[in-house]
């Protein structure tokens, strides 16, 4: 489905030309990919344990459907260390969307009993919020820039903050200066310093790190229970 | 022997006369002398930008450009002349990639790396050789070809782009092609023919070039099939974009009688204008114009020429003239109608018009 819908919509956006530009296309992929992802959120799972696995394996198969969609559309043909290289920076950018959305849905199944409705909602809610952190230059770039007099970093955070952003340094795509962009917008001109691979890289990697140890610490205290109830229940046994 | 002297002397007056002479017969006597105060004023303007480290506005391209501004003053600047050179060469040559890149950024590597070749060749200091062929390599493997996957009926095939992606612009193509040339690039090398590929894309000329918008004007867009959103995003030629194109030709060896130089050539001298943008009624790359019809003119080695009114005009004297009623009483140039493309910051301007008048004083 997901795949299905992001072939559709990228079609739709003209990313079937033949004359386009290959690093273009991978951050296009990826980027509807990634928006496109939440939404097909398939919920919590019974231990948070189980969940964090969920969250891996359904962000490695959306990451996997992306990469399907750029052979598919490709033309001219892609690298593959390319495309593996935008794959895995969508799968990190998942990790923590869907994350983000296990815990939401956390929360408001707590207040309702509605399960499905929380799972839903805390997947679009990610969507939304992907999408606005993703487009966060092209409607704050301009404010960025009359900050920039005053503020000389604002810029570079405005454009840092962006998960597009992270898509185009890992797809190896000037973003603000692609075909497209160039053509129809004037943030070619910001003055602006993308993050480093490295940067991004330790990013991500420290906070996919920091998720899987909220993980296991919260295995902990029910083990402990567990332990607990298990001694308990020895106890009781004659 | 003093007659020996005396022959050798005379022979150097002959050898070296007429090109000393040329300036001076091609431009009036009174504004070379206002021309060269101008450009010690920008020098001075300059001097004073740099930052701690020698760097401009943190950017290795506006960096080098204001270098090679000093090194091809008519002072003739080098190392040897202290601080305000040798930081600015350190600050490039610091910013040398394992990659072979000269950049401080991600993006506009391919532009900052071929802006700073030319200056660092203009240092003619050997110590640089193994920083300039490794910027060299860089240049040739970010061309768009085959090893990208790009076939050459792409219309990206043979150019080049900022750095940051590959998206490809007669803009950076010129400016990547003055970094090899500045460094001795092997004219036989297939960066040249492949390049030549895409520069033909651009021409508003249909007979060398395969794209369906091509026009006959002999001018060129920015690159095939789409100017920049300033310019309406059409296919219209002008003379920002036809400067760089003409010079793309000369640098890739094309002879001044071929037909595609003929018709750029004739592009520029029929729409001149120093007011505008050649071709459009817009200021907006006024500067980056400037800078390039000083090049191209001089590359081209026409002392005047006939505008499509039928008007003779001495490029020197005429830009030099616009150029000097530009300047700010700091010594700066800036563009004060339009900030596209950076023109309105003073420090990017005045690299620029340094060297633009530079060139009109050889």
């Amino acid at each position: 489905m997901l795949l299905v819908a992001a072939l559709s919509i990228l079609a739709a956006f003209g990313a079937t030309s033949t004359h386009g530009q290959a690093s273009s296309l991978r951050v296009e992929v990826t980027a509807v990919v990634g928006v496109l992802a939440p939404l097909f959120w398939p919920g919590r799972a019974t231990t948070s344990a189980r969940t964090a696995l969920r969250v891996v394996a359904w962000s490695a198969a959306a990451a996997a459907a992306a990469a399907i969609a750029i052979v598919l559309l490709a033309h001219p043909a892609q690298a593959w260390p390319r495309i593996v290289w935008a794959c895995a920076m969508l799968m990190s950018i998942l990790v923590l969307a869907h994350a983000a959305a296990a815990w939401l849905e956390q929360r408001w199944r707590a207040r309702s009993d509605d399960a499905d409705s929380a799972r839903e909602l805390a997947g679009r809610t990610m969507a939304v919020a992907l999408f606005l952190f993703g487009t966060l230059p092209f409607w704050l770039g301009p404010v960025a820039e009359l900050l920039s007099a005053r503020y000389p970093r604002v810029i570079d955070l405005v454009v840092g903050l962006s998960p597009v952003t992270h898509l185009a340094v890992a797809s190896g795509n000037d973003v603000l200066r692609n075909s497209w962009l160039y053509g129809h917008s004037n943030l070619a001109s910001l003055p602006v310093s993308y993050p480093e691979h490295a940067a991004l890289a330790w990013g991500y990697g420290s906070a996919c790190a920091a998720l899987a140890l909220v993980a296991l610490a919260s295995r902990l205290p029910r083990r402990r229970a567990a332990a607990t109830r298990h001694d308990s229940t020895q106890e009781q046994t004659p | 022997m003093i007659k020996r002297r005396h022959v050798l002397a005379l022979t150097a007056c002959g050898v070296f006369a007429p090109r000393a002479a040329h300036a001076a017969n091609a431009m009036d006597p009174e504004l070379q002398r206002r021309t060269k105060r101008a450009v010690a004023m920008g020098l001075h303007y300059l001097r004073g930008a740099q930052a701690p480290d020698g760097s401009m506005l943190n950017s290795v391209g506006i960096t080098a450009l204001a270098l090679r501004a000093f090194l091809e003053s008519p002072e003739a600047y080098n190392e040897s002349d202290g601080a305000f050179v040798t930081r600015q060469v350190d600050y490039i040559v610091g910013k040398a990639q394992p990659d072979g890149s000269i950049s401080a950024t991600l993006q506009a590597t391919a532009y900052n790396t071929a802006v700073a070749l030319n200056a660092l060749v203009a240092t003619k200091n050997p110590k640089y050789a193994p920083v300039i062929a490794a910027g060299q390599k860089f240049l040739v493997h970010h061309q768009v070809d085959e090893e990208e996957g790009y076939k050459p009926d792409h219309p990206f095939y043979g150019g080049i782009g900022y750095g940051g992606g590959e998206r490809p612009d007669l803009s950076n193509v010129y400016v990547v092609l003055e970094g090899l040339k500045g460094t001795s690039m092997d004219p036989k090398d297939p960066v040249w023919q492949k390049a030549l590929t895409f520069v033909s894309r651009t021409q508003n000329r249909s007979e060398s070039n395969d794209q369906k918008w091509a026009a006959n004007d002999g001018g060129f867009a920015y690159r095939p099939g789409s100017n920049p959103p300033e310019y309406e995003n059409g296919t219209s030629s002008y003379g920002g974009m036809t400067a760089a194109g003409l010079l793309s030709l000369l640098f890739a060896g094309v002879d001044k009688s071929d037909p595609r130089v003929q018709a750029a050539y004739k592009w520029m001298t029929a729409n001149y204008t120093l007011d505008v943008n050649p071709g459009t009624s817009k200021k907006h790359g006024l500067f980056y114009f400037y800078n390039a019809f000083s090049k191209v003119m001089l590359a081209y080695g026409a002392d005047t020429f006939t505008d499509g009114k039928g008007q003779q005009h001495n490029w020197r004297n005429e830009l030099a003239q616009k150029l000097l009623s530009l300047q700010a009483p700091d010594g700066s140039w800036a563009n004060r109608e339009s900030n596209a493309w950076w023109e309105d910051r003073p420090q990017l301007v005045t690299a620029w018009s340094v060297i633009a008048l530079e060139q009109a004083l050889k």
